[in-house]
């Protein structure tokens, strides 16, 4: 069996000097391309351990090992480096850069990584939005498309660098549901060929029915 | 290097994206840098005419009086004289390779019948001076003074006594030994060169006239000297003196470093307006960079989360900013220096400031003058102005924390 992708061990965090308890003792392991879901009502701490995961933000107690790397000892230089080039983020609301058109969103983490030319970075945007469905589309700016369509544009963007993980916060619910279903589908297909894991923090049902290993959070504590 | 192509061409495109508001920003910082060049322009233009002014009618490149003259504050200036005027001039002309004419200063009276002025009677040889200075060809009416007895008086003195061409006013001095003496000429025409002190209160003869009315012979109290370049008068001076003249000399920045200063003085007062139009500039920037960051604040974490660099996120709206005064700073360029251009070529009336003494050697036009210093300075203000006033959004920007902002829209 391979190493896991992401170990969190004993992982806790607090906010408002330490009056709200996000995490409590979290401890979970992620293998790779695992396609798995961070369940439970709002507040339950699934976006915050998502954060953790993602080099977002950082532990009070506790370790994080993302891609082999212990976030515990990481500046924010470095962390941000990981990010850059180990981790792809798929948000709520899309976050697409709206002056740049399709295919230059999906480029974009491609251009702040080192040595990859740009007819490359085109090569691989270009590469990425056909998979997504998107062929044809890459001139166009993410306002001319659906949400769906812009959805797609933001898996290739978090797909294109080849990265071990994942992680989706939210990622049908500014969707309708049968869009919603086809994103979730088509990531379950990009994990499938690429070997990817992808992370999901939700409390959609259709989401979870789909997803092979769901984590309930409950009061930042996992409970399954 | 590669990051920062990156942070200039998402700037670029960044500013399309509330294109009314940046073409309002743009068009603000556009005026007020147009202001500054057709201000500055306008100030080079008159300080240049100005210039140009002393030099042709009062102070050459280099004056020469003999010791102690510029410092006689008693007026009689006929106690100082230097000999053999024309056998200096021309021994300086051969050997310096430069054009020279002596004048005679006469301090006097013009008298027309019971009204009378207070006048400098600047004696001339009409010949060496054209060489030298532009005064005796400035005609307003009548004819130039030659060999030819006669009296050229400016035009405002000639206004305020009622003079016109034929008219034959006294010429009323104190001589060299100091005795009373006149002389009684037909105004010959009638000069109009801009500069007060040559159309208001001074009267050219012929220097034998001169001579004749201070009762010296082959004397004066000026050596004028023009050479090549007037940037090169001191150097002049240093040749001169290590010729063994004995005369005092003076350039022409000397002479008008009362003018110089007034000058520096309006530069300065100029630039304290400039000073507070850039204050509102700024602040117009910065405001505008400002809400381009709280709108922005999602896609900031996003990019933080994709990994950009805080310092790359910074970048982003500094180049933001800086191509805001970019773009102001070109269009205040073509727009400005057209602008300056056409005054330039139409010139800037004063005739209704006619009366109005601005102690300025400038006539009834002034053309504004667009120096090379200008619109560096002015495209380096808006590029600099727009960094500042960028700063602070750009500081914000990057400062804020990723999870905040994508959670909650907030830095």
């Amino acid at each position: 069996m391979n190493s896991p992708v992401v170990q969190v061990h004993d992982v806790s965090k607090s906010y408002n000097q330490g009056r709200v308890k996000a995490l409590r003792d979290v401890t979970l392991d992620i293998q790779p391309a695992s396609f798995l879901a961070l369940a439970g009502p709002s507040g339950s701490g699934k976006t915050t351990l998502l954060n953790m995961i993602g080099a977002l933000d950082v532990p009070d107690q506790g370790e994080v090992t993302v891609a082999g790397q212990r976030l515990n000892d990481l500046s924010d230089k470095e962390r941000t480096r990981l990010r850059r080039e180990r981790i792809g983020f798929i948000f709520q609301q899309f976050n697409l850069v709206p002056v740049l058109t399709a295919a230059e969103n999906v480029a974009l983490p491609l251009e702040i990584l080192p040595h990859i030319s740009t007819q490359d970075r085109k090569k691989r945007a270009y590469e990425m939005l056909r998979r997504v469905g998107l062929e044809g589309m890459e001139d166009r700016n993410p306002t001319q498309l659906s949400g769906g369509q812009q959805q797609r544009i933001a898996v290739a963007r978090a797909l294109v660098k080849d990265p071990p993980i994942v992680l989706a916060d939210e990622p049908t619910a500014n969707l309708d549901g049968s869009t919603g279903m086809a994103i979730v589908d088509l990531m379950n297909e990009m994990r499938n060929e690429l070997g990817v894991s992808f992370v999901f923090a939700s409390h959609d049902p259709r989401l979870l029915e789909r997803v092979d290993t769901v984590v309930e959070m409950v009061d930042g504590c996992v409970t399954r | 290097m590669r990051n920062t192509l990156i942070a200039i061409r998402l700037a670029l495109r960044n500013l399309r994206r509330q294109k009314r508001r940046t073409a309002l920003t743009v068009s603000g910082l556009t005026m007020g840098l147009i202001v500054m060049i057709v201000a500055y322009a306008m100030l080079d233009g008159l300080t240049d005419q100005a210039l140009d002014s002393y030099i042709q009618y009062e102070t050459a490149h280099l004056r020469g009086f003999p010791q102690g003259y510029l410092n006689d504050d008693t007026f009689r200036t006929l106690d100082k004289l230097f000999g053999s005027a024309d056998s200096l001039r021309d021994a300086l002309a051969d050997e310096l390779d430069v054009q020279t004419t002596v004048r005679l200063h006469i301090p006097g009276q013009l008298i027309v019948g019971t009204e009378e002025a207070f006048i400098e009677i600047v004696g001339v040889d009409p010949e060496r001076d054209r060489t030298v200075y532009a005064t005796l060809d400035q005609l307003q009416s009548g004819e130039s003074l030659d060999h030819k007895g006669g009296v050229l008086i400016g035009r405002k003195l000639a206004k305020d006594m009622g003079l016109t061409v034929g008219d034959r006013p006294t010429l009323f001095a104190r001589s060299a030994p100091g005795a009373l003496n006149s002389l009684r000429l037909p105004v010959i025409g009638i000069l109009n060169t801009g500069h007060p002190a040559v159309d208001g209160q001074s009267a050219y003869v012929s220097l034998t006239d001169a001579q004749q009315l201070a009762l010296v012979n082959d004397s004066a109290n000026e050596l004028a000297v023009l050479g090549g370049n007037r940037k090169n008068a001191d150097k002049l001076r240093e040749q001169l003196n290590m010729h063994g003249s004995t005369l005092e000399w003076q350039t022409w920045e000397e002479a008008a470093a009362g003018f110089l200063y007034v000058m520096q003085f309006r530069r300065i007062a100029m630039s304290v307006v400039v000073a507070i139009l850039a204050l509102i500039a700024a602040v117009a920037v910065s405001n505008t960079m400002i809400m381009a960051v709280h709108e922005r604040t999602q896609e900031i974490g996003a990019l933080r989360a994709l990994g950009f660099e805080r310092s790359m996120i910074g970048r982003l709206f500094l180049f933001e900013g800086i191509s805001i005064g970019l773009l102001a700073g070109v269009l205040a360029l073509l727009f400005g220096s057209a602008i300056v251009l056409w005054l330039h070529n139409v010139g800037i009336s004063l005739e209704a400031y006619e009366d109005v003494q601005s102690g300025i050697p400038i006539n009834t036009s002034f053309y504004p003058s667009l120096h090379a210093s200008n619109p560096i300075i002015t495209l380096s203000f808006g590029l600099i102005l727009t960094a500042l006033a960028s700063w602070t959004a750009a500081y914000r920007a990057q400062r804020g924390e990723v999870v905040r902002a994508l959670r909650e829209g907030r830095l």
